[in-house]
């Protein structure tokens, strides 16, 4: 439950910073749950859900505001890719901006005070 | 003594800097191509970014159902109802406010296409799309368009109307700059990592030089250059002439009802001339420069007939079924997405009550409608541009020019051209004498004196002509009109039409010709002035009760021999209207409609029946070959009509390249310059009159051919070509899986053009298609000036410049299937039933 509450906390800040700030809140947020979560387990998971979460939220928003389907077709024209597949990018590329965050902060934090 | 740690320990540490130091290098990684670009592909993080990156374009597709904004500089609100078809009506309470407006609303749906359009003529698309559009940018400040535009707005009082109204536009545009949201950013900003620069209100005469540089363009000096090496001075003037063989002019003659045609032979061509390889060497480098930037409202095909054009026609009340007069106008222009046009309505009550098309930049509506009447135009192709070469005193570095026996000194214009981070690219030095701006081609200099760079104010007279209340009006206040000319065309609620080709055209010494080469060194060869408006081709309300101009020759030289241009494209267009509009004396607006996509051409009857007849003959001999045989046989079946479903039309087109090809041969075998060294279609049917000309010998073979053995070799040869591209005769002839239209996207990426669209359009039909298709109707509308003006319009494309907006293509179908939308001319926003957005802007507190 802890866990559970911890996910959404950490997804619903990924959201609500990138919004408001941009997408490199994405490893601040990741780097700063990294350091405080230090010493619990599912770290790197709970980091790396919560930017999927978080992003794949916004894209939900994107979609019900706007032709997302539209929009897939024609960026999937334009890269030569399925539409779906940059989805796909879009949200392996928020994990791992966070994830690699929060394990280099918890890291650090481990190296620093063992 | 040191205590040793544990194995287990030193063994937990490593791998903890181990993992450390993977995880800093794959944040650092991801952070590295979140920030920086990877070859063409921009920063990851800031296109990824859902909430401001490239998804957000999805957001920002549609227009909001209501706005409500704040903008710095207007005196009272602006409100802006967006019709069913995404049109914005705009009523301010004042003309400032009006424009701000303006600007503002074509910014929200054009960003993109702004930013274009003005790097395009200033010759910085470098800074946005990086060094391989140096060449461009060179070409574009070698031009001088950028220049001249600068020059004219300097020299617009600041406190003239015109000025301030630019101003304004552009203040509008900044103000949607200022406050657009993340999502608002158009998609191709964001491909290209680049932001919007802000406007500066000369950048709309930026857009005028370019209009000037598509449709007030020539270079026939340079073509015929190479044709008088090819087949002697005689030949070539007779190939080029500065008038047309077929003449059907735009201004009416009196009693006639057919065209006139030129009955003189053609002299015969001289045996070729050592090829001047300095000329060739100045027709390849301007006709570069020319090809660079230019939209192409008469760019040639490749075989070297004008193949697109522009039409306009309106008819007196006397031959209209309803009593009032009609006006269609059918501009023809390169097809793009965005398209060039956007449409707007424009009101301040009292003042202006505008509708029509603006091309993005431009703060008028140069062909439209308002309350009182309607106005809409062609390109008059007129000489107004001529070359002078040039004595200087160093070849690769000059400083001074002769004239009339004295060193002048030239002025230098240093062009810098920066890449995306800013860098300089490439320095330039621009020389110009009093005429304009110098071009080097081989061991020549050449001066080019060009109206579009002279300093006049169009904006003025295209204000006043909006707000006209009458074909007289309109007339007198674009008196001083210079650039670029057009047949402008009118027609009013009074029951008026009429027509003008208004612009500058240039007064020259001698025989007045403008087609060749001038020698630069001397004074006497310097322009002397510009036609008076009253010897401008012209006819108001004539007797056969309708107006037509097809980009011809305008007057016919038996009523004044002024040299006006010269190449002018065959009167097919002209002829097919003229037809038409004579054999209804009850025109109405679906009539209108119908002709502008009419599939008939009047051309077929010059060659057809000759081909089909030499054809016979020849079998009867029993010596024609079975190609030829066949090939007859199917055109015969042929409707001449250049239908979607045709399957006939495609084998009548292959023989006229044939033929085409065949009978100038002469002219083959030199440096190809894309305006083509093939003369236009009326010149093949004037030799068509003679069928033992020596032209229509082929050099390469040893017997000498008849005009009757090459239309046999044309159809035999068509025939061969379309069977074995095609396949026998049957579905796959089909016309409208042959000639289609292709609309690129501005930044030609396939993914946000439209390709392959069936047109019904053909050799000399009113609605000509060219071989690659990207040319053709860029806005066709028809308006009935009755008590309540009508009107009925489309364009292919759609407002909204966004890829993925429902706005952005949704004109095409239409446009496609030649029919057109009901357009709303409401006079208060509250007349428009179920709009699609509003919009109001109100000043700031």
């Amino acid at each position: 439950m802890k866990w559970l509450i911890q996910l959404i906390v950490v997804s619903v800040l990924m959201a609500m910073l990138t919004w408001f700030a941009g997408w490199w809140m994405v490893p601040v947020i990741g780097a700063a749950y990294g350091a405080w979560a230090a010493r619990a387990r599912l770290t790197l998971v709970t980091a790396t859900l919560s930017a999927v979460l978080g992003w794949g939220a916004l894209l939900a928003y994107d979609a019900s505001a706007g032709p997302l389907g539209r929009l897939l077709q024609v960026l999937g024209t334009l890269f030569r890719l399925p539409g779906v597949a940059l989805v796909v990018l879009t949200l392996a590329y928020a994990g791992l901006l966070a994830v690699s965050a929060a394990a280099l902060a918890r890291s650090l934090r481990r190296l620093v005070s063992p | 003594m040191t205590d040793r740690l544990p194995a287990s320990t030193v063994v937990a540490r490593a791998s903890n800097v181990a993992v450390t130091l993977l995880a800093a290098c794959t944040l650092a990684g991801a952070l590295w191509v979140g920030i920086e670009p990877i070859g063409p592909v921009p920063p990851l993080g800031t296109l990824l970014d859902p909430a401001h990156g490239i998804w957000a374009v999805a957001r920002g597709a549609e227009l909001p159902r209501r706005a409500d904004l704040r903008m710095t500089g207007l005196r009272d609100s602006v409100s802006v109802t967006y019709d069913d078809r995404g049109v914005p009506h705009i009523f301010a309470r004042n003309d400032g406010d009006l424009m701000r407006a303006f600007g503002f609303v074509v910014a929200r749906d054009r960003l993109f296409q702004l930013e274009l359009q003005t790097r395009a003529v200033a010759g910085t698309l470098s800074e946005l799309l990086g060094a391989s559009a140096l060449e461009l940018d060179r070409e574009a400040r070698a031009q001088g368009l950028a220049w001249g535009a600068e020059r004219k707005w300097a020299a617009i009082p600041d406190t003239s109307q015109n000025h301030r109204l630019v101003t304004a536009y552009g203040d509008g545009i900044n103000a949607y700059i200022a406050q657009m949201r993340p999502e608002e950013l158009p998609l191709e900003f964001r491909l290209l990592n680049a932001r919007p620069q802000r406007w500066k209100p000369q950048y709309t005469y930026y857009l005028l030089a370019r209009m000037s540089l598509t449709l007030a363009w020539s270079d026939n000096e340079l073509r015929r250059a190479n044709i008088v090496a090819l087949v002697g001075e005689r030949a070539a003037n007779a190939l080029f002439a500065s008038n047309a063989p077929i003449q059907e002019p735009i201004q009416p003659v009196d009693g006639r009802r057919a065209p006139r045609m030129t009955t003189t032979p053609l002299p015969p061509p001289a045996p070729p001339a050592p090829l001047d390889t300095a000329r060739f060497r100045i027709a390849s480098a301007l006709d570069k420069a020319a090809e660079s930037i230019a939209l192409g409202e008469l760019r040639p095909s490749p075989n070297g007939e004008i193949a697109v054009g522009s039409n306009n026609w309106a008819v007196s009340p006397r031959r209209t079924a309803a009593g009032h007069a009609l006006l269609s106008g059918d501009p023809h222009l390169q097809l793009t997405l965005p398209s060039i046009w956007y449409e707007v309505h424009l009101v301040v009550p009292g003042v202006i009550d505008t509708y029509g098309v603006t091309i993005p930049g431009g703060p008028i509506v140069p062909i439209g409608f308002n309350r009182s009447m309607a106005w809409t135009a062609t390109n008059t192709g007129a000489d107004v541009v001529d070359y002078f070469e040039e004595t200087v005193d160093d070849l690769r570095q000059p400083t001074r020019y002769r004239l009339d026996g004295t060193w002048l000194p030239l002025e230098k214009r240093i062009e810098v051209v920066r890449g995306r981070s800013g860098g300089i690219l490439k320095t330039d030095t621009i020389y110009h004498t009093h005429r304009g701006p110098m071009l080097r081609a081989g061991n020549r200099w050449l001066s080019r004196r060009w109206t579009a760079l002279d300093i006049t104010d169009e904006g003025k007279a295209l204000y006043r002509a909006d707000e006209a209340r009458s074909v007289e009006e309109w007339m007198r206040a674009m008196d001083d009109y210079a650039v670029p000319a057009q047949n402008f065309l009118l027609a009013d609620t009074l029951g008026h039409i009429a027509i003008r080709s208004t612009g500058h055209y240039p007064q020259r010494a001698g025989d007045g010709r403008g087609d060749r080469i001038l020698d630069g060194s001397r004074r006497a060869n310097d322009w002397l002035g510009f036609w008076p408006t009253a010897r401008y081709p012209q006819s108001i309300d004539p007797k056969q009760g309708y107006l037509a101009s097809n980009n011809q020759q305008p007057k016919d030289p038996q009523v004044d021999s002024a040299y006006f241009g010269s190449n002018w494209p065959a009167p097919w267009r002209a002829m097919r209207i003229n037809h038409l509009l004579r054999s209804d004396s009850a025109v109405t607006p679906d009539a209108m409609r119908r002709f502008q996509t009419d599939a008939e051409s009047e051309q077929t009857s010059y060659f057809l029946p000759p081909m089909l007849d030499a054809v016979a003959r020849l079998a009867a001999t029993g010596s024609a070959d079975t190609a030829a045989i066949r090939g007859a046989a199917l055109l015969r079946e042929w409707d001449g009509r250049f239908t979607r479903e045709n399957e006939r039309a495609v084998l009548y087109d292959a023989a006229m390249d044939e033929l085409t090809q065949r009978t100038w041969d002469e002219l083959r075998g030199t440096v190809q310059v894309r305006r083509g060294p093939t003369p236009s279609s009326a010149v093949l049917a004037q030799l068509m009159q003679e069928p033992n000309s020596v032209w229509w010998d082929d050099r390469s073979t040893p017997q000498r051919e008849t005009r009757d053995s090459i239309l046999v070799q044309s159809v035999a040869a068509a025939y061969r070509r379309v069977t074995q591209r095609y396949g026998p005769p049957g579905p796959r002839w089909r016309w409208s899986l042959i000639r289609t239209a292709t609309i690129n996207h501005l930044l030609r990426i396939p993914a946000l053009s439209r390709t392959h669209v069936p047109m019904q359009s053909g050799r000399g039909t009113l609605s000509p298609s060219d071989g690659d298709g990207t040319h053709g109707a860029s806005w066709r509308f028809v308006v009935e000036l009755g008590p309540e003006v009508r009107a009925w319009g489309t364009y292919p494309g759609g407002q909204s410049g966004n890829p993925v907006s429902s706005r952005y293509d949704d004109r095409l179908s239409a446009w496609a299937a030649g029919t057109l939308d009901t357009l709303r001319f409401p006079r208060r926003a509250a007349d428009i039933a179920s709009p699609r957005a509003t919009l109001t802007l109100r000043p700031e507190r």
